[in-house]
């Protein structure tokens, strides 16, 4: 362990409580120590940090790893934000008696994980107090926990269902009503079952994960270290670059690849662009939400060139296709940097005057003020990340806490706002478009020439384990990797910001007006997820066509070489 | 003249629903009709619809509908006296009286309106 | 009582009379509808910097043409859990009265159908009957949007009734009469005359307030809180689908397009001429002609108003939109009617 790392102070406050952990901690790589402790030791290590030191909880991973060692990991994993340190406790479980005790009545942000790991892999979370199903669909077989590793990744299974997760009772007096899983402005099906009293919402169930993919089967059984990348950017068809980016950037990490700097800012200007047209686009979003349409066309007129810029550096307007491990695959040639230069100015002057008008409109703020109440208090409980949380004042922001790609040279100023309402998380997003363009402007002159991809010689090491935290436009994206034989991750497993978002909905809505719901639940950004087919409609022919898998990577593939 | 006033009235409204009946009825001629279970089921969201949607609502509905009412109502009178104020204003004495008079009723109903409002009845919930 | 065959004769021309008078304005009612939705998108798409309808003919005219075909041919879905009865009837009981309204519209001069003498109290109620179609058709869908839509609507339409009486009563406070032939022809004149540059600063509350609850009673953005689709799916609409739907879509713009002839009549003089040169002085059939022109043109400038207003404020929230009513309008309302009583009382006269 680094001797920066021991003066820290939360290791101290650890040490404190539990001496004998120092002995248990090891620093594989700087900002992130990993303990491996007893399974009675674990939940109380795991609430003390989170509610007396004030860690927050990222996300659970439960793996099977009977072939190498006969027993069941399960690791939380935690984050000190301001001491830019990340925290992994692990422990292993008999094979025979996957029990571990529940932390979510302490620490109610590891609500959903605990659930997702019985789902996934059959971790028993005892003493959880909402333990029904969360992420298989209503009719899997009950007892198959798919991300065991004697499931083949496309294993068929039977429909049962009689297994569908019981509804949550709503209170007595109150209505049910559906939003969802097909509502007119969630453009992704998730579920939600408001209890209304009137108009008045006073409580809520969610239902979701409709279309999950098994990303993460896939990545553990079928594809090698850098066939993950590309998986990992049809995550979502915004932040394609950021899950890529945060999966190659824990491999990395795992395996001490040292990366060429220009490659990091290389992907910092990927990330930074790709936060821009985001933002764009949910203001766009907002303002359809509250029936302004007027602002969602001319955000998304501003937007395009954004994605033109893209298109014209990477090939492709969405899914750059540009991380692999050690490096990138795409330059930005001088010409492409006068280009986004040239189209920063174009669509900063453009965000300018959109902003202004904002920020006077008295009708707008009618709308968004005092609504959707996140308290600060709730937001970190939550865990909530990104804009959703820095509008309730909480000044996280993984740029800054744990730097990744090249933002540890460009002073990230984050931006903060206490209003706890939809206004804040508003305004949060309007001024990071502002920071962002600076950052890409700062990024392009600090750049250093060089390659972009570092040389990789033989198989990768096995068995390390790699942390990576990136911002994206919705918050933190977690990447967590363990290195396995074969040139291929044996456990790799990522969360989405929405996943802790999400479930602080439930809280944002309570007690608002259904009016609110929409603009409530959109004020986050969420992105549920995305479809592995496209439809496209041919306005000569009008003809519905509907490509297969094959056809796609044709096109893809064309489009990528040119 | 009061006859042939409603009339009119009485033939538009005729007019009115025979262009119903014959839209209704020429797009029948005209349109599919294929309707399946799905087709036929409740818009829930997608959900299959739990129970009756005749919900239960608020009182607070029930509030407004009654201030209404009482505006209303009155309507039926301040139109009249709108109406003839001008007849009136042409002798000083009328005039005042009209208006004196419209202060009171206007006032009596201003007063309701204060109530409700500080009641809280005027609070959307 | 002895029928006389000269009184039969007399009454059967009279309806004849009528009678074109009704189909020449359903007509009249359904260009207009197909204009005005063409319009909205135009007005729309260029405020959005897009391009809007241009394929369908010569600059997309028949766009909404081709859209009411359309819809005309639509398959109609009757839920299985719905009231067939009710759920059939109230689009009828949404557009009639919206249609049934235009028998005392002053379309030009000697052009209104029959110039009641209850003239606005006769629009203000029929008007209002709408509201009830509207909660039959959510009652009637029995489906939870829909009866949350029809909700809404009760409460909004009945919150933004009162607003509008209020408003009304200015102009027929300064004329002196329900009716509004009579109205339209004490603006006669120039454009000094009008009531909106009457009466300052009664009048031109009082325009602006039936702008506004009018604007609510239409049910157009940003007041369509009871089929907000961001919100409540599609509000009472939900369910409908083919020619009933298009029912609901005809008398919502008919509505709207009622809601500028009125602000013509009451406000900006009616079928009357800005200025005397151009057209005044004429008389007769021509006169007629002429002032026919001059409605539709006013018209035309207050329905652009009207959609421009659309695509420029965001929808307003339920509580706002009944504080907007019940603690700002009809407080105004009140006062602004007994200040132009006073005035019109007082001063007028002499």
């Amino acid at each position: 362990m680094s001797p920066e790392t021991l003066q820290k102070k939360f290791l101290k406050g650890l040490t404190e409580q539990f001496p004998d952990i120092l002995g248990k901690l090891r620093e594989y790589v700087p900002g992130q120590l990993i303990a491996v402790l007893s399974r009675d030791e674990l939940p109380k290590v795991t609430k003390y940090a989170v509610n007396q030191l004030g860690a927050r909880f990222v996300i659970t991973v439960a793996t099977d790893q009977r072939d190498k060692t006969g027993d069941f990991g399960i690791s939380y994993i935690l984050a000190f934000d301001e001491e830019k340190q990340f925290l992994v406790l692990h422990s292993n479980l008999p094979a025979d008696d996957p029990r571990i005790e529940s932390v979510t009545p302490d620490v109610p942000a590891a609500n959903w994980a605990e659930r997702e790991a019985y789902d996934m892999v059959g971790i028993v979370p005892e003493g959880h107090p909402d333990p029904r199903r969360l992420v298989l669909p209503d009719d899997f077989p009950a007892g198959i926990h798919p991300l065991r590793k004697e499931y083949e990744y496309n294993t068929r299974f039977p429909s049962e269902p009689q297994n569908a997760p019981p509804r949550m009772p709503p209170p007595e007096g109150s209505t049910v009503v559906p939003l969802g899983p097909f509502y007119p402005t969630l453009e992704e099906p998730a579920y939600f079952r408001l209890f209304l009293d009137g108009e008045r919402v006073v409580g809520s169930d969610y239902r979701g994960f409709y279309n999950h993919r098994a990303v993460e089967k896939l990545g553990d059984s079928e594809l090698n270290y850098n066939q993950v990348p590309f998986v990992a950017q049809q995550i979502c068809g915004i932040c394609g670059q950021v899950h890529s980016c945060a999966y190659v950037e824990a491999v990395e990490r795992a395996c001490e690849i040292e990366t060429p700097m220009r490659a990091k800012y290389i992907r910092t200007i990927l990330l930074e662009l790709e936060r821009i047209h985001s933002h764009l686009l949910w203001v766009g979003l907002a303002g359809h939400i509250i029936a302004f349409d007027t602002v969602l066309m001319q955000l998304w007129r501003i937007r395009e060139p954004v994605m033109w810029l893209m298109e014209r550096v990477t090939g492709n307007r969405k899914h750059y296709s540009s991380n692999l491990v050690g490096g990138v695959r795409f330059d930005i040639t001088l010409e492409a940097a006068e280009d986004i230069r040239r189209v920063l100015d174009k669509v900063e002057e453009e965000f300018k005057a959109v902003v202004d008008a904002v920020l006077i409109d008295t009708s707008l703020m009618a709308r968004l003020k005092d609504v959707g109440i996140l308290t600060e208090e709730n937001a970190r409980a939550l865990g909530a990340v990104g804009p959703t949380a820095r509008g309730s004042n909480v000044a996280i922001d993984c740029r800054v806490d744990h730097p990744y790609a090249a933002y540890d040279q460009l002073d990230v100023q984050k931006q903060v706002q206490d209003g706890c309402d939809c206004w804040a998380r508003t305004l949060v997003r309007l001024y990071e478009v502002f920071e962002s363009i600076r950052l890409v402007r700062k990024a392009l002159d600090q750049m250093p020439g060089g390659p972009i991809m570092a040389k990789i010689d033989g198989s990768l090491p096995a068995d390390r384990i790699g942390l990576c935290s990136v911002e994206a436009a919705r918050g933190e994206s977690h990447h967590y990797v363990r290195t396995g034989d074969n040139n291929r991750p044996y456990r790799w497993r990522l969360r989405a910001p929405t996943y802790p978002n999400l479930q602080a909905v439930g809280c944002m809505i309570q007690g608002v007006n259904l009016a609110d719901v929409p603009i409530c639940i959109g004020s986050y950004d969420p992105c549920f997820s995305c479809t592995e087919r496209v439809e496209t409609l041919d306005v000569n022919t009008n003809e519905i066509r509907v490509y297969t898998r094959e056809e796609l990577q044709e096109l893809s593939r064309r489009k990528t070489l040119g | 003249m009061l006859a042939k006033d409603f009339l009119a009235v009485g033939v538009f409204i005729i007019v009115g629903i025979v262009f119903v009946a014959v839209t209704l009825i020429a797009s029948y001629l005209f349109r599919p009709y294929n309707p399946s279970g799905e087709k036929l089921r409740t818009y829930e969201c997608g959900e299959i619809p739990l129970g009756p949607a005749w919900l239960q609502f608020r009182v607070g509905y029930y509030v407004y509908a009654l201030i209404f009412l009482i505006f209303d109502v009155e309507a039926a009178f301040i139109f009249p006296w709108a109406a003839a104020l001008l007849g009136f204003s042409r002798t000083k004495t009328l005039a005042v009286l009209g208006i004196i008079d419209m202060v009171i009723f206007v006032g009596v109903l201003a007063l309701g309106l204060v109530y409700a409002w500080k009641k809280g009845v005027l609070e959307w919930k | 009582m002895q029928i006389d065959t000269a009184q039969l004769t007399a009454l059967a021309i009279e309806i004849a009379k009528i009678l074109a008078a009704a189909v020449c304005i359903l007509v009249f009612i359904l260009l207009v509808v197909l204009y005005v939705v063409l319009k909205l998108r135009w007005v729309i798409a260029r405020i959005q910097s897009r391009l809007g309808p241009n394929r369908t003919g010569p600059w997309g005219v028949l766009q909404t043409v081709a859209d009411a075909i359309k819809l005309f041919q639509k398959e109609d879905i009757i839920p299985r859990g719905a009231d067939r009865w009710l759920f059939t009837i109230a689009p009828a009981i949404v557009f009639i009265p919206a249609y049934v309204v235009y028998v005392v519209i002053p379309f030009g001069k000697g052009l209104t159908v029959r110039p009641l003498d209850v003239g606005v109290v006769y629009v203000t109620a029929i008007s209002s009957i709408s509201i009830i179609g509207i909660i039959t058709a959510g009652w009637a869908s029995n489906n939870k949007w829909s009866l949350l839509g029809a909700f809404r609507a009760a409460s909004q339409l009945i919150a933004f009734e009162v607003p509008v009486i209020l408003a009304m009563c200015i102009p027929v406070l300064l004329s002196g009469s329900l009716n509004l032939d009579v109205i339209v022809q004490k603006q006669a004149g120039s454009i000094r005359d009008w009531n909106l540059f009457n009466a300052f600063p009664m009048c031109q509350i009082a325009c602006l307030m039936l702008l506004i609850a009018g604007l609510a009673e239409a049910n157009t953005t940003p007041f369509d809180l009871m089929e907000a689709e961001s919100e409540l799916v599609a509000g009472f609409n939900t369910e409908y689908s083919g020619m009933k739907f298009a029912l609901f879509f005809l008398a919502e713009f008919a509505e709207a397009f009622t809601l500028s002839a009125l602000l013509v009549t009451l406000f900006l003089g009616g079928y009357n001429p800005p200025v005397h040169f151009l057209g005044g002085g004429l008389t007769g059939y021509w006169f007629s002609l002429v002032s026919l022109v001059w409605f539709l043109v006013k018209c035309w400038l207050v329905v652009v108003l009207i959609l421009w207003i659309r695509s420029t404020f965001p929808r307003v929230r339920i509580d706002q939109l009944m504080n907007l009513s019940w603690k700002g309008l009809v407080p105004v309302g009140l006062a602004n009617l007994l200040v132009t009583g006073a005035y019109v009382g007082l001063w007028v006269a002499r």
